[in-house]
């Protein structure tokens, strides 16, 4: 699957960059990630491929997973320009942006400090995915909710943080609360109803279409008479969405993170793409904690809803992972426990969005050198969703799968 | 011409440097890292010869998202650098009366140097990294040093009595400026005690990264 002209480009990409870099070191920073992952599963087509799979392929596969290059640049004073641009060997686009926003953070002399963000960026409510360009930081694949977030939920939009430094304030307690309106989010839901969780580290470009399965419920024009794809960051209903998020932080071995999310989306709207509006609205509470040094763990609980129509689809959801990750020299050795689960109380039964799952990852990734790391993930998942019967496919599925991949950081 | 080489000889002896080891630790004896010591001679026999040049530049660098050194003494009229050693932006800056300054600087920019012209307490941190946090002392006193991680600080200066100061971030107000009497004769080790323990500090220097 690996196209020609992607390596070349990317190869052309970092050249320049790092040439104008080496030149004008004080303008602008750059990191990037490229992994080439080998990939083998039993499971379904992928919904990449208009299939029921819940992961980003199926078979035997060569990927580019992930070729990231992440800039900010220096536009003003306390003004940065943050890009993060993604090339990918699968998917409906192979190139674009997945993040790109000015942050606008003065410095402040007392123990409070301001900052905001306007442009596409995600909110602060992960903890897993805190490596460069939103990758997970200790696994190839992200929790079943971190792979949705990564999916259909990025704010084009504005933030505006107030943290209060615990450092400055003499106390290991940090605290920061964010508060983000945004547009552009309409759609996100119609992959929770419509296809269910998935797990994988494919996030949407900008501009892009994910695709799922051609459900008959979803293409009928006697039911929804809707596309089998979506584009996550499209405005149907022209109303403002947002999110509140608090976070605390002691010392920098305990965070806690709180959001709630309501994109106050208007769910009778429809485009002329056919595209639906989704009212979603979610709780998200996480943590992540060093119990020691070396020994890391994650927690992450989601709970929300979608609504599209008057009641014509709506879904509760939930998911929750748990993972350690723990450190030894070069080795880091991690697992992770998904839960993953939407149930549907609407007036179209026969629009079956049911599912539920439980997955379990290991992953090993082992440090070559500071630029060179090697990883070995496996991912066992049984899961049921019963939208598959109308597919002619049965509605429990137990899927295992291996993955091997090298990653280059400069 | 005897009178005179012994003069010369006196001469030689009284400015010859002499190597002095301070050991400091709290009232419970437990090593103090990090300690800003100051010395001023104590009578008049003692030299006062400041031999740190006010020409020199000292260095502060970002390494692994930390200042490094931690505390950093220093005489008013230094210039001191602040190398950008990792491969991300640094934001350093102070709002402290000693001294108000900011520094944007990439990775493995090293920046102009900035003028300390001021006495006092220079607090140094990082707008990106919020939990970065240094110390510029800058003092009067002709001699000085920091203790290491080992509560250990060696500084080179003539025989003589002084008088000695310590400071630290963390150092209980009832301490005041309390005065600790050394004698330097040759190669001289000595331990000074503080009155009080430290106050609790918050290991800020490891741990997660915001993002």
């Amino acid at each position: 699957m690996l196209s020609e002209g992607i390596p070349m480009f990317l190869r052309f990409s970092i050249g320049l960059l790092l040439l104008i870099k080496s030149t004008v070191s004080f303008a602008f920073s750059v990191e990037g990630v490229i992994r080439l992952s080998s990939v083998s599963n039993n499971a379904q087509p992928s919904f990449f491929d208009k299939g029921n799979g819940i992961f980003r392929s199926d078979g035997n596969d060569l990927l580019l997973s992930q070729a990231i290059l992440s800039t900010q640049v220096d536009v003003g004073k306390s003004l940065v320009l943050h890009s993060v641009a993604n090339a990918y060997s699968d998917g409906d686009k192979q190139l674009g942006l997945t993040q790109a926003y000015l942050e606008y953070r003065p410095l402040s002399p007392g123990v409070f400090r301001w900052s905001s963000r306007a442009g596409l960026f995600y909110p602060r409510l992960s903890v897993e995915n805190t490596d460069v360009g939103w990758l997970a930081n200790h696994f190839i694949t992200s929790s079943a909710l971190n792979s949705w977030i990564g999916e259909e939920l990025r704010v084009p939009g504005l933030e505006l943080s107030l943290h209060r430094s615990g450092r400055k304030a003499k106390s290991p307690w940090s605290f920061r609360f964010d508060l983000g309106a945004y547009k552009g989010n309409d759609t996100t839901g119609t992959l929770l109803t419509w296809r269910g969780f998935a797990i994988h580290d494919r996030q949407t470009l900008h501009h892009e279409r994910v695709e799922f399965a051609p459900l008959p419920s979803v293409i009928s024009p006697d039911y929804f008479n809707a596309p089998s794809w979506t584009e996550p960051f499209t405005e149907v209903d022209g109303k403002v969405g947002f999110y509140v998020g608090a976070q605390a932080q002691y010392v920098r071995k305990l965070d806690i993170r709180y959001f709630i999310y309501d994109n106050r989306a208007n769910p009778l709207k429809v485009n002329e793409q056919r595209l639906y509006a989704w009212h979603t609205k979610f709780h998200s509470l996480a943590t992540r904690y060093l119990m020691t040094p070396n020994l890391t763990l994650s927690l992450h609980l989601m709970d929300g809803a979608t609504e599209m129509g008057s009641r014509l689809v709506y879904a509760d959801f939930r998911a929750a992972y748990g993972a350690f990750s723990y450190t030894q020299g070069a080795h880091k050795y991690s697992v992770r426990l998904d839960l993953f689960d939407v149930k549907e109380d609407d007036l179209v039964p026969k629009d079956y969005n049911d599912s539920h799952g439980h997955a379990l990852t290991i992953n090993w990734t082992y440090r070559l050198s500071n630029n060179w790391q090697v990883t070995a993930e496996g991912i066992y998942t049984k899961h049921r969703f019963e939208n598959r019967p109308s597919l002619a496919i049965a509605d429990k599925q137990r899927d295992y799968q291996g993955q091997l991949a090298m990653t280059y950081r400069f | 011409m005897i009178r005179y080489c012994l003069l010369f000889l006196l001469f030689c002896h009284s400015v010859t440097a002499s190597q002095l080891s301070v050991n400091v630790v709290d009232d419970s004896g437990n090593k103090v890292a990090f300690a800003a010591i100051t010395l001023t001679p104590a009578d008049e026999n003692t030299p006062a010869t400041r031999h740190h040049s006010k020409d020199s530049v000292e260095t502060m660098a970002q390494i692994n998202e930390q200042f490094m050194p931690y505390v950093l003494v220093i005489s008013p009229g230094t210039k001191v650098e602040f190398p950008n050693r990792d491969n991300i932006k640094h934001h350093v800056y102070s709002f402290s009366e000693a001294k108000t300054f900011e520094l944007e600087l990439y990775d493995d920019f090293d920046g102009t140097p900035v003028t300390f012209e001021n006495t006092g307490i220079v607090e140094v941190g990082c707008n990106i990294h919020d939990w970065m946090l240094a110390y510029i002392y800058v003092t009067d006193a002709p001699f000085y040093g920091a203790t290491k991680e080992d509560g250990m600080a060696s500084l080179t200066l003539p025989d003589g009595q002084y008088n000695a100061r310590i400071w630290h971030p963390n150092l209980d107000r009832r301490e005041g400026n309390k005065d600790y009497r050394v004698m330097v004769k040759g190669n001289t080790t000595v331990s000074l005690a503080l009155s009080y323990p430290l106050l609790e500090g918050f290991d800020f220097s490891s741990g997660f990264s915001d993002y």
